[in-house]
């Protein structure tokens, strides 16, 4: 199986859910940190003008410096090159890097990779071989990296939802209409599929929920005529129930949303000069002391992608 | 309109494909064209899949452009697959694939079961998803607009769709894990 498998199997994802997801005209773009970095940059305009002390180099933060960098990385944003590098620029070199001020300080960009992704487990830090060895590079080390962080708690990332109600749900398949139902799929399909065991069919059936998968329903058209009126109706009105109780208790709750979003306002917090999306600008030193940050949280470290938000 | 057109399908009434080809047949050309990357094709698709639905209506469908983008969605498939030997171009479906691909734990087995049982996680799963996240989700996956449109629509960069949907994604292979499904 593959991802075509996954794709086609977008087909159950009930209709009303769809519905809601069809293309809207499309709103006006707005880039959501950029607001932020020119307000800083403005309230830094003024403070530097205040104090004559301004100049276009900004200092690299060492370590101890760490917990509060706003100030030294959100400066270079204002200055952000708001032209795309050329095609070829990015096309035939696997790093592109622009001075953002006059003499230190740039920033570097990596090509969009897309990381062979395992979840991260809690303390663990994956990135692109390419940012790793940006970030090693004696030659970067006055640099910021173009970067996009996306934290995870290991396992609790997904959450199977306690299914109080599925022993209940498990009950009405005792019904006579839906065992002998049951037991004359099994026969129905067993020739075809020889290798099921009837615990695996029995895992098919939960798994499938509701009864709407082609075997299923070509062999409901045959069965149909096998049962009387009554029957086919005390039939239908069980499986109603049963598809029923299972569209209406979810089993998966989404909880890695929320904590993502709390350990990037945590992040910015500490002064990571990342958006809430967290894309940002992180120095080689932040990146690899990243982990102590948080050991209870593993994070994925990406290049961040180029474009610029105006242009989509 | 619902009511109207259940009464031109119910009495055979060809106005019914009409209707609803004015009604739905942007969105279907364009989840169709964003699989062929091809706007014969993509016509061709939706020509077929309104013939499909005069065909299996009634019943009503839950939602029309739902079913109709369902429809299709199976359509266009089968055109790149028919294709897929003279090696022809295929819209955005090679990168959608390409990503979907990054969920699937074990790429070489392949069990009957597991085919059921992944359209049970994918619609959960999908209606897990807090709503931003799901309009995403099925805009790539589902109706297979491209990032930049995506990004247009949410008024986010495309680097932030892209992250939004390997975040996604990565959630998806943790279930899929979890569930044991060998996909």
């Amino acid at each position: 199986m593959n991802g075509k498998d996954i794709f086609k199997a977008f087909d159950a994802v009930d209709e009303g859910l769809i519905e809601q997801a069809i293309p809207r005209e499309g709103k006006k773009v707005r880039a959501r940190f950029l607001p932020a970095a020119a307000a800083a940059c403005l309230i830094l305009g003024v403070g530097a003008a205040m104090a004559v002390a301004w100049s276009n180099t900004v200092s690299i933060p060492n370590k101890k410096q760490q917990a509060d960098l706003s100030v030294n990385t959100i400066t270079p944003r204002s200055e952000l090159p708001t032209e795309k590098p050329t095609p070829d620029a990015t096309e035939n070199s696997a790093l592109t890097s622009e001075p953002v001020s006059t003499e230190t300080l740039r920033i570097i960009w990596g090509k969009d990779e897309i990381l062979d992704s395992h979840v991260p487990q809690r303390g663990e830090i994956l990135m692109p071989g390419s940012l790793e060895e940006a970030i090693n590079d004696e030659k970067n080390s006055d640099c910021l990296f173009a970067v996009c962080i996306t934290p995870y708690r290991g396992k609790e990332a997904t959450k199977i939802v306690n299914e109080s109600w599925y022993n209940e749900w498990l009950k009405l398949f005792e019904n006579p209409i839906i065992k002998r139902f049951l037991a004359d799929y099994e026969n129905y399909i067993t020739p075809e599929w020889p290798s099921f065991t009837p615990e695996e069919l029995q895992e098919m059936y939960q798994g499938e929920g509701p009864m709407d998968v082609v075997p299923k329903r070509k062999f409901m058209l045959e069965w149909k005529k096998e049962l009387t009126e009554e029957e086919w109706e005390s039939f239908t009105a069980a499986k109603e129930e049963i598809d029923e109780i299972w569209m209406n208790n979810p089993k998966y709750e989404d909880v890695a949303d929320q904590l993502m979003r709390e350990e990037i306002l945590r992040l910015i917090a500490l002064g990571y000069d990342l958006d809430e999306n967290g894309m940002g600008f992180l120095t080689a030193e932040q990146i690899k002391t990243f982990a102590k940050k948080n050991p209870d949280i593993g994070y994925i470290i990406q290049w961040q992608d180029r474009d610029d938000p105006m242009d989509a | 309109m619902r009511e109207e057109l259940e009464e031109l399908f119910l009495t055979r009434n060809e106005e019914a494909l009409a209707r609803v080809r004015a009604e739905f047949g942007g969105l279907m050309f364009s989840a169709a064209y964003g699989i062929t990357g091809d706007r014969a094709e993509a016509e061709e698709c939706v020509s077929d899949a309104l013939l499909d639905a005069w065909n299996s209506i009634p019943p009503m469908p839950k939602s029309m452009p739902a079913y109709l983008t369902k429809l299709v969605r199976s359509r266009a498939i089968d055109r790149v697959r028919e294709r897929k030997s003279q090696r022809r171009g295929g819209g955005e479906l090679p990168l959608i694939l390409d990503e979907l691909s990054e969920c699937v734990p074990d790429p070489a087995s392949s069990h009957f079961e597991d085919e059921l049982a992944l359209r049970a996680v994918i619609a959960e799963f999908t209606a897990a998803l807090p709503p931003e996240e799901r309009r995403l989700f099925l805009g790539r996956y589902f109706f297979s607009r491209t990032v930049k449109e995506l990004a247009v629509e949410f008024g986010l960069t495309r680097g932030a769709v892209k992250m939004r949907l390997m975040r996604t994604r990565l959630k998806l292979k943790q279930i899929l894990e979890k569930e044991g499904i060998e996909v």
